[in-house]
């Protein structure tokens, strides 16, 4: 069996970015100056721009702005500064790794756990096959286990066969999680390295992590995930010859001797990880606030074991309080009714104690939180671990490779889940307003909750042109001078700050992604919003076969309003009966933006891999 | 009247009638099969392991008798025959193929409280399903894998167990093109042109491979079992020094953590101990699988060389597992330091960082593992060495273990074939198969350090072009897809040696046999790894009258021919393409073709050896020997008799080489005669003022010698001199080439017989 991804097998990851004193320091001069030149315009915008006839418009676009704005300056808080952990040569024995040395001289014990439900066998395979490469200078024990939730026999002969663990269960409680947490308690490891079936680990893994753990209160590393598969598109100038032949290719060709490179069909969902990790996570390291996101993290059992204990004594405690005063009330009425006060308070200590351990009994411990984001999750619990203060690293360089959703209901689902846990979170147990957390890791955490709201005013941002040229409302005072001299800089300062605060890292594409997700946002959070669960579907890890238009209609529906609204505006400003030209032309710049950024996840719809690259 | 009493006299001298009857008619029978009894069982509280072989008589009853063994009655199995273990069943006269029925019982005393027993093959050619006392065990597929159960709750202490065996060596399923949908990864035990029959005939499957024909033995250990110790030996030839990188791991057989100290000890294991490394490890084991990767450095390693570079230094590395100050179980393994490198770009194999030229063959010992003693592989490998072979090409096979560990002793390097060879079937349940067995073969050789590289699949039919003119359907992609699977499973596997995704056609020049013209040989080649190459000679006619009744010896009709190609002649290709004379008599028929054996042998090895480097970097003579009664590609028939062709290869194979290229094979009366002559030097030792003799003899008189002195380098090939003869007389001539070093010590010999003739019969190279 061959897999589509074969071809890519000799890819090698990117070096992460290189990090520069001179740049750092002028992105937080721009973006000082934005952030300054942003306050202004805010102050501005409510202050003298609010178009008092149409307050249903104008407020709700104004407070999108602000929101937005509140955005910007955590963003901002998470891209400071980078400065990266320091990176220690790997420890030869526990102790080295403790904060208490041990008596003797034992050597570090390593699990690692390939969760799997469905996927391939060879799949699967493949990824067992590199983590029986890793290398250590070191005497070491790894221990490889293949957590299968599927109960499949093929795969227990696969685990027989390569000499690594099989451990299954009778349920599937709990999902990853809870498949994880199965193997924790059958395993004794020190540390564990957590996988996904597809994740294929570099023999490098433990050489460049291990040495983090010498501070003893480093929880886990993470390191970030690369997707080896992405497609990477065609030349412009291939694509223009397809089309038009040889001028196309020529009109191709001096446009990317202009521009650069341009590749067309390059990521078509902007899977790319590398401006989560190489950035957002990265620069969250000096907060010590940087988040793990499952595979291709390596974690400290002992440091989950003791956070899950104290999370799971904590919601024993909960659940007593919770009960206790209605079995006392009841307990005081059935005395009374007695009239037997002594008879009460031993009835009460006994029941109290049967109650308890009822309680504990039926309270699970899950070291793993059962959780659609149990990686988030499992960070909040451990940055917020009052008294042992555990540190979490974003190692920067690429440890090992993985596949990237390759179609749109792939991507939608594992995007949906993303939103729908760190809002799930925000909304039940928001770690920002319970004490254990330091006010730059709650920045940092704020600023990931945040960024879930962003579908609410994106859709504002999106709609509003739209609403201006049907109706002829605007949601400022008007577009004259005043409003540009306000803008403008804003903008362009922003366009700059961002641009040397992700230097090395294509912008527009995230941006664009950003404002298509809206729709996938709002669906997650109108779910959690009702109290409805989110769905744990694994994502596949194969290709999915079909038209996935269901999925992009919002998106499509705002393309198709918006030229909608162009034409009609423009139809009326040709009539005469549209006659505000300035603001005509401003929000068409804001419909030819929107239509490109909403248009990039429309095409992926339809994308399908380049088959006559297989063949 | 009869007394109640007679009732009870009859029906008591009914039962001793029976009893009896019993004891003469069954007892015997089932003493057949022996029992072993352990008597000094005290020993195994004295090592952690205790080995009890299962070897000897076993009973045995072929074909499908039964789906369960429920079926059988102790007395029905004390009715089988009886069949040596191990043993391929061609060998003890069973010619079967399919399935076929082991048994055995065996008595083991009561065992302490922890200790487990596993019940271990070393080989079941093909399928093995086992049960004990009724019980289900377990099944293996694979012949060449050794593989074993844990049967410690199937057990019965101190009173007979009942062991059978399913085994099942199946034949491919006959019919159009069935050789090339093959499903069981035998590779030249199940289809090869050395095989009863040939390759290409309905006969091809004869005499059939299967059996149990490797040790089968219990074990007895303690609850920690050391398993699957890879040892990848990594040098720092600058510093001196070198790593020897452990994997391994320690199945822990209980339920709770165990904790533990994993002693290392690192000795020389044929060569005298100058130093010992030891290296400790503390850990709790915890149940089941846990794996270790220990490396362990060591300051200037005796490493290990082929015989021709150095000695075959081996060095053996114990393992210990202490718990509770109790060594619970230990294992030994053995290894080298060397380091293999081949650089495709130059064309160069290093050992060591020593460049290395390969002088190859092909090796088939035997169609029955079986039969081959370590005294008849040790055999084998000293007629190797003295043909100055330094490399064999286990041919589409794996091969008993014997023969690995004898190679590493002996410096003898090796090219290991995965036993694919030629079309297979291409599902998903072969597929995975093929995977499975590659693994378990790179991972059961691994620590061999004569293994220097795997060859996954020899001509596959995607790439075989050949394949058209033997099969009426051929597909240009079966078994592509496998082929890359199977290179990349394999790859990750072992960074240690270089795998060679498969032995293409194209490496396989078969000139002179299957194509074109041995004098092609000539001919400059593009082709870097010579894989096969050679022709096939008849044995002598001592050895030939084994094979061939009296009145077969001269085969003339249809029928006649037709035994001879089932002993794997080719007359087709010996007539019609090497234009081989029968001559007069069967002893010039046999003299015929081993003199055309050896002069394509001498022709193509020597032109290749000129070629070193430049592309060549590899040869393999095809074949070796010949792997059952038969007149094939070997240049030693199947008694182990040499051919003419050995000695020309060994000629050809010497180290230092003078080597005498020629552009015609006879002279027309007036042409001029000239020859190159060569000095090659596979040894890593420069000759400085080494003496150079060449010759001309005719008939009995020496004609001309010529001597000069020439520094010969470590590693080198070079043209040094261009000679010419002129108006030689009709007749025929004798050109001598030698090599001696400084003192006179003869380092090679060559020599090259050429004829002037009348112009009618001069022959051209370029004919």
């Amino acid at each position: 069996m061959s897999f589509y991804f074969d071809r890519f097998e000799n890819r090698k990851p990117p070096e992460p970015l290189a990090y520069s004193v001179w740049r750092e320091l002028l992105y937080q001069f721009v973006a000082t100056i934005t952030l300054v030149v942003g306050a202004w315009y805010i102050w501005w915008r409510w202050a003298y721009s609010l178009n008092y006839d149409a307050l249903w418009f104008a407020i709700p676009l104004a407070l999108a702005e602000t929101f937005a704005y509140i955005g910007l300056i955590l963003f901002t808080v998470n891209l400071w500064k980078t400065k990266d952990y320091p990176q220690s040569p790997p420890p030869t024995h526990l102790s080295e790794t403790l904060d208490a040395p041990l008596d003797e001289k034992r050597i570090i014990s390593v699990d690692v756990f390939y969760p799997t439900y469905n996927e391939d066998e060879d799949l699967v395979r493949l990824s067992l096959l590199d983590a029986k490469c890793l290398r250590y200078p070191h005497p070491i024990q790894i221990n490889i286990h293949l957590l299968d939730d599927g109960k499949r026999k093929a795969m227990q002969a696969l685990a027989e066969e390569l000499g690594v663990n099989y451990i299954t269960r009778d349920n599937n409680l709990g999902f990853k999680a809870g498949n994880m947490r199965n193997a924790m308690e059958q395993t004794h490891g020190d540390f564990i390295v957590i996988c996904d079936a597809d994740t294929r680990i570099f023999p490098t893994f433990l050489i460049n992590t291990l040495g983090y753990f010498r501070d003893p209160k480093v929880a886990w590393v993470q390191t970030p995930q690369w997707f080896f598969d992405l497609p990477e598109g065609k030349n412009l100038r291939v694509v223009l010859k397809k089309y038009f032949w040889y001028p196309g290719f020529a009109l191709g060709w001096v446009i990317e001797k202009i521009c650069g490179s341009i590749m067309i069909g390059k990521d078509p969902f902007v899977n790319d990880p590398q401006m989560f990790y190489d950035i957002i996570q990265r620069r969250r390291n000096w907060a010590n606030a940087s988040f793990c996101c499952g595979a291709g993290s390596i974690h400290r059992r002992e440091a989950i074991m003791e956070a899950a204990l104290k999370a799971y004594s904590r919601s024993i405690d909960t659940v007593i309080d919770d009960v206790m005063p209605d079995i006392s009330k009841a307990l005081s009425k059935v005395a009374k009714q007695l009239e037997k006060k002594e008879a009460e308070s031993r009835l009460n200590d006994r029941l109290k104690e049967a109650v308890t351990s009822q309680i504990i009994h039926e309270i699970e411990m899950t070291p793993y939180k059962f959780h659609v984001s149990e990686d988030i999750y499992t960070s909040i619990v451990l940055h917020s671990d009052h008294g042992r203060e555990w540190k979490s690293v974003l190692h920067p360089g690429i440890e090992c490779k993985m596949l990237s959703p390759q179609d749109l209901q792939t991507w939608t689902v594992q995007r949906f889940k993303y939103a729908g846990g760190s809002l799930d979170i925000c909304f039940n147990d928001n770690p920002v307003f319970r004490p254990g957390l330091n006010w730059q890791q709650k920045l940092m955490y704020t600023s990931t909750f945040w960024s879930y709201f962003g579908g609410i005013w994106n859709i504002l941002f999106l709609l509003s042109p739209v609403i201006f040229l049907f109706t002829q409302v605007a949601p400022i005072a008007s577009y004259s001078s005043e409003f540009y001299k306000h803008i403008f800089p804003f903008l362009i300062l922003n366009e700059l700050a961002t641009m040397i605060g992700t230097w090395g890292i294509a912008g527009f594409k995230s941006k664009a992604s950003y404002l298509s997700f809206f729709a996938v946002n709002l669906q997650a959070l109108w779910t959690i919003l009702r109290n409805k669960q989110i769905k744990f579907p694994t994502t596949p890890k194969e290709r999915q076969e079909g038209n996935f238009f269901h999925l992009v209609v919002p998106q499509f529906m705002v393309i198709v309003l918006t030229f909608a609204g162009l034409g009609y505006a423009g139809y009326g400003y040709y009539q005469g009966s549209f006659n505000n030209l300035n603001g005509l032309l401003t929000n068409t710049f804001w419909c030819i933006n929107n239509i490109v950024a909403m248009s990039g996840l429309v095409l992926s719809a339809f994308w399908k891999p380049d088959e006559t690259a297989i063949a | 009247m009869r007394t109640l009493s007679d009732h009870y006299r009859a029906i008591s001298r009914f039962f001793i009638y029976w009893f009896m009857v019993w004891v003469i008619a069954v007892v015997p029978a089932s003493s057949i099969a022996d029992t072993h009894k352990i008597s000094q069982f005290e020993s195994v509280e004295m090592a952690p392991r205790q080995v009890i072989s299962l070897s000897g008589s076993w009973q045995f009853k072929p074909g499908e008798v039964s789906d369960t063994i429920n079926d059988f009655s102790e007395n029905d199995i004390a009715r089988w025959t009886s069949i040596n273990v191990p043993a391929n069943w061609y060998l003890e006269g069973k010619d079967i193929s399919g399935v076929a029925w082991y048994a055995k019982t065996f008595t083991i005393p009561h065992l302490n409280e922890g200790k487990r027993v596993s019940l271990k093959f070393s080989g079941v050619d093909y399928i093995a399903e086992i049960w004990l006392n009724g019980r289900y065990i377990g099944f293996h597929e694979g012949y060449f894998q050794a593989f074993e159960f844990d049967i410690t709750n199937a057990l019965v202490f101190d009173k007979e167990n009942q062991l059978i065996v399913k085994v099942n060596s199946p034949l491919e399923k006959m019919g159009e093109d069935w050789s090339l949908h093959k499903r069981y990864i035998k590779g030249i035990f199940g289809h090869h042109d050395t095989r009863p029959g040939g390759a290409w005939s309905d006969r091809g499957q004869e005499k059939n491979t299967g059996g149990i024909w490797a040790p089968v033995m219990l074990e007895i250990h303690e609850v920690a079992l050391i398993k699957n110790v890879k040892v990848s030996p990594q040098l720092h030839l600058d510093k001196h020094s070198a790593d020897a990188n452990v994997q391994m791991q320690i199945d822990l057989q209980q339920a709770v953590a165990l904790p533990a100290t994993i002693q290392f000890t690192l000795k020389p294991y044929n060569f005298p101990v100058t130093q010992t490394v030891v290296k400790e490890v503390k850990q709790n084991l915890t149940p089941g699988f846990n794996t270790f990767h220990v490396p362990i450095s060591i300051n200037d390693p005796a490493l290990w060389w082929p015989w021709e570079q150095g000695k075959p230094n081996l060095y053996q590395l114990e393992i210990k597992v202490i718990a509770n100050k109790q060594v619970i179980d230990s294992k030994a393994v053995t290894f080298g330091f060397r380091d293999v490198q081949y650089d495709k770009m130059n064309n160069e194999w290093k050992i060591n960082g020593q460049r290395l030229f390969l002088r190859g063959t092909n090796y088939i010992a035997s169609q029955w593992l079986s039969e081959m003693t370590p005294e008849r592989f040790a055999q084998d490998i000293a007629l190797m060495k003295a043909a100055n072979i330094n490399i064999v090409r286990v041919h589409a096979h794996v091969t008993a273990e014997d023969y690995y560990r004898l190679c590493d002793e002996s410096g003898l390097l090796n090219w290991q074939d995965f036993p694919l060879q030629w079309g297979y079937v291409d599902d998903q349940d072969f597929h995975n198969n093929v995977i499975r067995q590659a693994s378990a073969m790179v991972n059961e050789l691994f620590n061999h350090p004569s293994i220097i590289a795997w060859s996954l699949i020899n001509e596959p039919a995607w790439e075989a072009d050949w394949m058209k003119e033997k099969y009426h359907h051929v597909n240009k992609s079966q078994n592509k897809a496998l082929t890359e699977r199977l290179y990349k499973t394999v790859l990750p596997l072992d960074k240690t040696r270089y795998v060679h995704p498969f032995s293409a056609s194209s490496e396989h020049p078969w000139l002179g046999w299957y194509s074109g013209h041995w004098l092609d040989y000539n001919q400059p080649t593009n082709i870097s790894l010579v894989a096969e190459y050679g022709a096939q000679a008849l044995p002598n006619l001592v050895n030939l009258r084994k094979i061939m009744s009296e009145k077969d010896l001269w085969p003339e009709t249809e029928e006649q021919w037709g035994r001879w190609m089932y002993h794997n002649f080719q007359p087709k290709a010996a007539f019609n393409i090497a234009k081989i004379a029968k001559g007069n008599t069967p002893a010039d028929f046999v003299k015929n073709t081993q003199e055309y054996q050896a002069k394509v042998l001498k022709l193509a090895t020597e032109s290749y050896r000129r070629q070193r480097y430049h592309p060549v970097s590899g040869i393999f003579q095809f074949m070796f020997v010949e792997d059952w009664p038969s007149m094939n590609w070997g240049v030693i028939d199947y008694w182990r008799t040499p051919k003419l062709g050995y000695y020309a290869l060994q000629q050809a194979y010497q180290p230092v080489l003078p080597s005498i290229a020629w552009k015609q094979e006879n002279y027309q009366h007036g042409e001029v005669a000239d020859f190159d002559l060569w000095v090659i030097n596979d040894l890593p030792k420069d000759y400085p003022n080494a003496k150079v003799t060449y010759s001309l003899r005719n008939s009995k008189t020496l004609l001309e010698t010529h001597d000069f002195t020439l520094d010969v380098a470590a590693d080198s090939g070079l043209k040094i001199k261009d000679i010419r003869f002129n108006n030689l007389n009709l007749g025929h001539y004798e050109l001598i080439f030698t090599i001696a070093d400084s003192e006179g010590k003869r380092l090679g010999v060559n020599t090259h017989e050429f004829d002037v003739l009348n112009s009618e019969k001069t022959k051209h190279i370029d004919q």
